[in-house]
């Protein structure tokens, strides 16, 4: 039927001149430009027929069946399906009205060895089966909607098919680019199908049916055989993803256990001694305010650990309030500090050797932190902000144990009371590398299940 | 499947190791003392080793 139909010269109804392939330029809503779609456009008089006229169809027919044999169902297949045995006999192609790109379904018509007619609606790689149904009552005449046994069926809801194909023994004569309104619900857990074409309505009930009982009945032994190939890719690519998700969730366990087992070193504020408070000194051409503190000696117990240490403002002592102090924290071992200082750790001693420190050729410190805390205020385009950062930190391995001093410099634009400058110290854990490794599995275990979500089982190009 | 499982093991492997070593960190100590040495020895006579304080990190404030 489809062949003798390719065989007419398709004219334009209303010159009967010869239709040929054009395209016109249309707005697509959903990729927000205008595209160049097909449209049939006679020679003659120009004018054009789109994809919502018969003549469309007739002349693009071929364009919607360029992969009608990608299908594990064959005109005179003969298999079983929950052992009733059925033989395929025929075959329409449908194309969605509303899409101009190619968006077909088909639908094979098997019949049973006692005479029961089925549908097996295929799309995309998904099987229905159907059977016709007849219904206990149905009221089509109104104008917006279905009645269908008491349920009321929105007439806006259905679609339009139009025949792009047909081959075999079908119930009907169907014509290229015949239309049929399709309505597809629901009802106390069954799928219905109301199909209404010019001259009669069609209703099926039905389901999905898992495509390896699909392939089971109608695969041959090469289509099996790719199809369990895929099935097993598939599986292999979840299996995968559910790999690195317990890898990811592992190493998120390390990060955590890592990032909360701290240890506080104790005795850090325990004793302090200010050197230096708030002596104005002229820099950077500006007047600054300069203070300095030593506190301890503290205890680090442990060599070849990971520490880190904090500078802080403790706004209960003093607000930072819309200005700056920068820091410098020397990490002191008592050991070298004696011996800078001959073991006299007197205000005027400590004070002479930090006041000079800087040209001392030796090191006395076993590490440095610098940083700054700040707050600020200002406007921008989203109106008033107010920002501040009252703390700095780092981290560092420490390879003597020992008792240790951290002397501090403060350098502010207003004078600041010594003692807002908080000083900590605590035993810490690497957790960076581990949170590193979740994403990185993370990412590894979504790409897979990505693959595997599109890993098709039909072994047959799908589109 | 077992490329994943070895992909896995290396990674978890290589993180442990990583955080266990403490590659990456700052080292505090002798090893500080020794660059911080070596550092000053390199900078002419007459000038002074400059410590990372005022004026060198850069701060919100002063900018």
């Amino acid at each position: 039927m489809a062949d003798n139909q390719e065989l007419k010269a398709i004219k334009c109804p209303a010159c009967s001149g010869d239709l040929s392939r054009s395209f016109k330029a249309q707005y697509d809503s959903e990729e927000e430009e205008t595209v160049q779609v097909p449209v049939a456009k006679c020679l003659s008089c120009g004018k054009e027929y789109d994809q919502h006229t018969q003549e469309y169809y007739e002349l693009f027919a071929d364009t919607f069946t360029s992969d009608k044999d990608s299908s594990v169902f064959k005109l005179g297949l003969k298999g079983k399906i929950d052992g009733v045995e059925y033989e395929i006999i025929g075959r329409m192609r449908y194309q969605d009205e509303e899409e101009w790109e190619k968006d077909t379904w088909d639908e094979w018509l098997a019949i049973s060895a006692e005479g029961v007619y089925r549908y097996f609606v295929e799309e995309e790689g998904k099987v229905y089966s159907y059977e016709e149904y007849v219904p206990k009552s149905i009221d089509m005449a109104k104008a917006d909607s279905i009645e269908f046994e008491g349920k009321k069926i929105s007439k806006s809801s259905g679609y339009v098919g139009r025949i792009v194909f047909a081959e075999g023994e079908l119930p009907w004569k169907p014509e290229i680019g015949e239309p049929a309104t399709i309505y597809e619900f629901k009802k106390d857990g069954a799928n219905y199908t109301i199909e209404q074409s010019e001259d009669e309505v069609s209703i099926t009930r039905g389901d999905i049916i898992p495509y390896k009982k699909v392939m089971d009945a109608f695969g041959t032994e090469e289509t099996k055989k790719k199809y369990q190939g895929n099935v097993s890719r598939k599986k292999v690519y979840y299996l995968k993803a559910k790999l690195y998700a317990a890898g990811t969730a592992v190493a998120l366990c390390l990060a955590v256990y890592s990032c909360l087992s701290t240890e506080p070193v104790s005795g850090v504020m325990d004793k302090k001694q200010v050197l230096a408070l708030n002596e104005m000194k002229f820099e950077e051409n500006q007047n600054v305010y300069f203070s300095q503190m030593i506190v301890g000696p503290f205890d680090i117990k442990e060599k070849d650990c990971l520490y880190e240490v904090r500078v802080g403002i403790d706004e209960k002592v003093q607000k930072l309030n819309l200005e700056w102090q920068t820091f410098r924290l020397l990490l002191i071992d008592e050991g070298r500090l004696n011996k800078f200082t001959g073991g006299n750790l007197t205000r005027p001693v400590l004070k002479d050797l930090f006041d000079e420190i800087e040209a001392s050729p030796e090191p006395v410190e076993s590490f440095e932190v610098t940083g700054d805390f700040w707050d600020e205020e200002g406007y921008d385009d989203e109106g008033h902000w107010h920002e501040s950062d009252l703390s700095g930190t780092a981290d560092f391995v420490l390879d003597t144990a020992g008792k240790y001093y951290a002397y501090v410099e403060l350098f502010s634009n207003k004078p600041r009371k010594v003692e807002s400058v908080y000083v900590g110290v605590e035993k810490a854990r690497s957790y960076i590398y581990f949170l590193i490794t979740s994403a990185l599995m993370a990412g590894l275990g979504y790409f897979n299940y990505m693959r595997g979500k599109s890993q098709v089982e039909v072994p047959f190009d799908i589109s | 499947m077992i490329r994943s499982l070895i992909v896995l093991i290396i990674l978890l492997l290589g993180s442990s190791a990583l955080s266990y070593f403490f590659i990456g960190y700052s080292r505090a100590g002798v090893q500080y003392i020794s660059k911080h040495r070596e550092m000053r020895k390199s900078i002419r006579g007459g000038s002074v080793y400059h410590y990372g304080g005022y004026g060198q990190k850069g701060f919100r404030g002063g900018k």
